[in-house]
């Protein structure tokens, strides 16, 4: 088993012991920043182990000899407050992603990665939740962030209340007279609609915004999703708090195949079909 | 001690209307030309006195200092292959006050008055202010291009041919700044990035907006100084779009303010003195190139802040700061060459309030 609460906090205690037997309040402070993950950035460069990050170049200043391995920096990468991590889970992933002779690395131009924003708008002077997903898309040899999906409950139509009201199928013969009482009938607008319709609530989402209906208060919180490694899912979210075990962590660990990522993307980050 | 001409930075920035879009010559004889330069060689400058289309000329011995409207400083000098000295002060990260002793010091210059120049010393994030006597000073150089002199043209002249202008962030030969907004991208795979050269310009101007910040919160600061260091805090943004997002570990609620109405908040703070210190620890992220042209990174350091009243620290918190750092590319015709350039602004911040104590 790679991770049990007791192993992070043996990283975690052997990771800064060489520095210094008690520490002042300044020492402490730039051991937690050096161990915080601050950056989503932070989080790609010790996943892959890269030889430049902070952490890294830190522990070599501060214990000159010492040598953080892949399996280490990637046990660093897991909220250790999360009381039910899977063990079995735990060891599969380590071992898929250390595989010496397939490694697993993450690329920030990666298909198939994602950021779901949780984001307080007002509508019509009420305060609603959005979540957004978000993905980069490549330009050339640059890059930007899209919108690429929404949920948003407060946009979608309610079921129609009466089923029986309908637009009747001899309306042409009136020139479709009953279209003007179908669309007062607020009620039960998807009686009009086809049953297998879904509105395309980014669309709408972006009209609401652009007429100035919707305006964002602020994004209270964001998860990101990793889809890219073959055979998981795994979420990485911010924990602030004052540990050595802080900033963007792993908080959840899926075993998922194509069928279940492909669910995943609409079901979690409502992605179109 | 002569003061020949000033057109302080701080006048400029007020709109005080003292600025003129003129060059001037520095003449050997003590007198000064104010004109339009119209050629420069390796033997003579060319110019248009004001007013007139007459073109005029003078012989290399006949100049002390040439001080163009944009910005530009030239001094002729057997020494270089052209014959001439040029300088983009408006490429300077700092104010420079070229002192008697040979020393160069950097930083944001505040006031002057007959006696003393009162500044922010370069890369000191926790520093007051400093006085430099002008006694002391031969030029100086602000980072928008204007200058005062302090001493004889001809002894500012030597010292420029012996020393350069001696410090980073000068360009050797005439170059326009980038305008945020403004300016041609050029195609970025074409900019040559030193990475560690824009680590240090983006840690160096977080931290002199740190320094601004101490001064602008700080009770002791007279009023038109403290607006004078918004001012200054400001320009090192990209733009006054720039956001500053405050949240707490503590509390979902976050707050936003554009970078302005934040400094000015600060401003009301009135402690009797502010300290800020930060950590010699550093993340700075890789750059990523937006579509744009522009390459945007993101530093992240920590920050702690002590208010103190009556000598005694009333508040104390420790921050996390996530500052977005904007290398803009711009392209730039020199002699007939087209050279690739940056410069390096800062734009929206997350500051997260991780302690209180």
């Amino acid at each position: 088993m790679y991770l049990t609460r007791s192993l992070l906090l043996y990283w975690l205690i052997w990771a800064v012991s060489p520095m210094v037997a008690q520490p002042t309040h300044r020492q402490e402070d730039e051991i937690v920043f050096a161990l915080e993950v601050k950056q989503l950035d932070e989080f790609f460069e010790r996943f892959n182990q890269d030889s430049t990050t902070l952490l890294v170049r830190f522990m070599e200043e501060q214990a000159p000899g010492t040598r953080l391995d892949r399996p280490t920096l990637l046990l660093s990468l897991f909220n250790e407050e999360k009381a039910d991590w899977n063990a079995e889970h735990l060891t599969r992933f380590m071992t898929r992603v250390t595989d010496s002779l397939k490694p697993v690395r993450l690329h920030f131009y990666d298909a198939d990665w994602y950021a779901r924003l949780r984001c307080e708008v007002r509508y019509h002077n009420r305060t609603e939740q959005v979540w957004l997903t978000l993905r980069i898309e490549q330009v050339g040899d640059a890059a930007k962030w899209i919108i690429c999906g929404i949920e948003a409950p407060f946009l979608n139509l309610p079921p129609g209340r009466d089923s029986l009201r309908h637009l009747n199928p001899i309306s042409h013969g009136t020139d479709f007279l009953g279209l003007h009482k179908a669309l007062r009938d607020s009620l039960n607008l998807p009686n009009y609609l086809p049953q297998t319709y879904r509105p395309d609530l980014l669309a709408v989402f972006m009209h609401e915004v652009q007429t100035g209906e919707i305006q964002l208060v602020q994004v209270s919180s964001i998860t990101y999703h990793f889809l890219q490694v073959e055979g998981w899912i795994f979420t990485v979210d911010k924990f602030i708090r004052p540990s050595r075990n802080a900033g963007w962590l792993i908080s959840d660990l899926t075993p998922a195949g194509a069928i279940a990522k492909s669910m995943y993307k609409q079901d979690v980050l409502h992605l179109p079909e | 001690m002569k003061r020949i001409f000033l057109l302080p930075l701080l006048a400029g920035l007020l709109g005080s209307g003292t600025a003129t879009a003129q060059d001037i010559i520095y003449l050997a004889d003590g007198s000064q030309l104010t004109c339009n330069i119209t050629g420069l060689t390796s033997k003579q400058v060319a110019y248009q006195e004001s007013g007139t289309t007459t073109e005029k000329r003078l012989e290399a011995a006949q100049v002390h200092l040439i001080f163009s409207q944009e910005g530009k400083l030239a001094l002729f000098d057997p020494a270089d292959p052209r014959g001439y000295r040029s300088y983009n002060l408006q490429d300077q990260l700092h104010d420079r006050m070229l002192l008697i002793n040979g020393e160069v010091l950097l930083g944001g210059i505040i006031s002057e008055d007959i006696d003393n120049i009162r500044y922010y010393p370069a890369g000191m994030a926790s520093a007051s202010p400093q006085i430099q006597p002008v006694s002391g000073v031969l030029l100086v150089l602000y980072r928008d291009g204007k200058h005062i002199l302090y001493g004889e043209t001809g002894q500012c002249a030597d010292y420029i041919r012996r020393n350069g202008l001696d410090g980073p962030g000068m360009a050797a030969t005439p170059d326009e700044p980038p305008t945020p907004g403004s300016s041609t991208p050029a195609p970025a795979q074409e900019i040559e990035l030193n990475l560690e050269e824009f680590n240090d310009k983006a840690l160096d101007k977080t931290k002199t907006l740190s320094q601004y910040i101490s001064i602008i919160a700080d009770r002791g600061t007279p009023f038109q100084e403290a607006n004078d260091a918004i001012e200054l805090s400001v320009a090192l943004f990209i733009s006054e779009e720039a956001q500053v997002e405050v949240s707490s570990s503590t509390t979902p609620e976050k707050k936003r303010y554009p970078i302005r109405r934040y400094l000015d908040r600060l401003k009301l703070l009135k402690y009797d003195q502010v300290e800020i210190t930060w950590s010699d620890i550093t993340y700075v992220s890789k750059l990523q190139k937006g579509v744009d042209g522009n390459y945007y990174g993101v530093i992240t350091f920590m920050q702690r802040f002590t208010g103190y009243k009556e000598g005694k620290p009333v508040y104390s918190d420790v921050t996390r700061k996530n500052i977005e750092v904007i290398l803009k590319g711009y392209t730039k015709e020199v002699g007939g060459e087209t050279r690739e350039l940056w410069d390096v602004f800062l734009s929206d911040i997350g500051v997260v309030n991780t302690s209180r104590g």
